[in-house]
């Protein structure tokens, strides 16, 4: 075990990078999706291959998020900022005007990925570091 | 094999307009779920294929979702589809993998819920 210096710190490795996974999973698919909405307005079939093809690249990350984040947990995140992202970008490049009701529902997806985040049960990892993730 | 899925809806009684879409979200979510629990088992993609069967199964989960959007409105598709998708992984990763989560993750799993009808309804 000499190349292994602290089982700890290869965990937090770990993890940083299946945060990473995870925010490019979420990036893609929001990609995925902007180009779809773009391409309906013009019709035609390409830009539901761009979607497609978007979501399969999508679920790579996600695999190699779920490696080590609980998939529940995951999934919940990758959904909720999916579709947090999504307005976002409708509000930035589609000109949208972000109403009342769209403020509560970011910030219920805002404080509902927290609270998932929060809830993970670290259980056997028992790495107990405070329970604060950057 | 392809997943080519015809359009039952189009020439379907009037009767069954009002329940083919509700099923057919609920079996995009479900697809959903189970493209999540095989992406969990490929361990980052390592086991081919069940990285495979997941992207597999999520194209068929949207392909469902396409067909219901025939029959209902987008917000009410996705909105099922989140239902079943965010609490279904929960469940099935709780009772399958023994993944835990702690009481204050529920109530975010709710919320994320709540956000996903909220947005897709604005």
């Amino acid at each position: 075990m000499t190349f292994d210096p602290s089982p700890i710190a290869a965990m937090r490795r770990a993890r940083r990078l299946a945060w990473l996974y995870l925010a490019s999973a979420i990036l893609i698919e929001v990609v995925g999706l902007t180009v779809m909405k773009a391409a309906s307005v013009h019709g035609g079939v390409s830009g539901y291959i761009v979607m497609y093809v978007a979501i399969a690249l999508s679920y790579v990350c996600l695999a190699k998020a779920v490696r080590t984040l609980p998939v529940g947990v995951a999934y919940a995140i990758w959904e909720g900022s999916g579709i947090a992202l999504i307005t976002l970008v409708s509000v930035f490049f589609f000109h949208h005007d972000l109403s009342l009701r769209e403020l509560i529902g970011l910030a219920m997806a805002v404080v509902g990925i927290i609270l998932v985040n929060a809830g993970e049960d670290h259980g056997s990892a028992a790495a107990g570091a405070g329970g604060a993730h950057g | 094999m392809q997943a080519r899925i015809t359009d039952p809806l189009r020439r379907a009684p009037a009767a069954r307009m009002v329940e083919m879409p509700f099923v057919l979200a609920v079996l995009a979510g479900l697809f959903d779920v189970a493209a999540n629990l095989a992406s969990s088992r490929s361990e980052g993609f390592s086991r081919k294929g069940w990285g495979i069967l997941s992207i597999v199964l999520v194209l068929i989960a949207f392909a469902f979702l396409a067909q219901a959007v025939h029959g209902m409105d987008l917000a009410v598709a996705y909105g099922i589809l989140g239902a079943t998708g965010i609490f279904g992984t929960a469940i099935s990763a709780r009772l399958l993998f023994g993944q835990k989560l702690k009481p204050i993750g529920w109530v975010g799993l709710a919320l994320v819920f709540g956000a996903v009808v909220v947005l897709h309804t604005a």
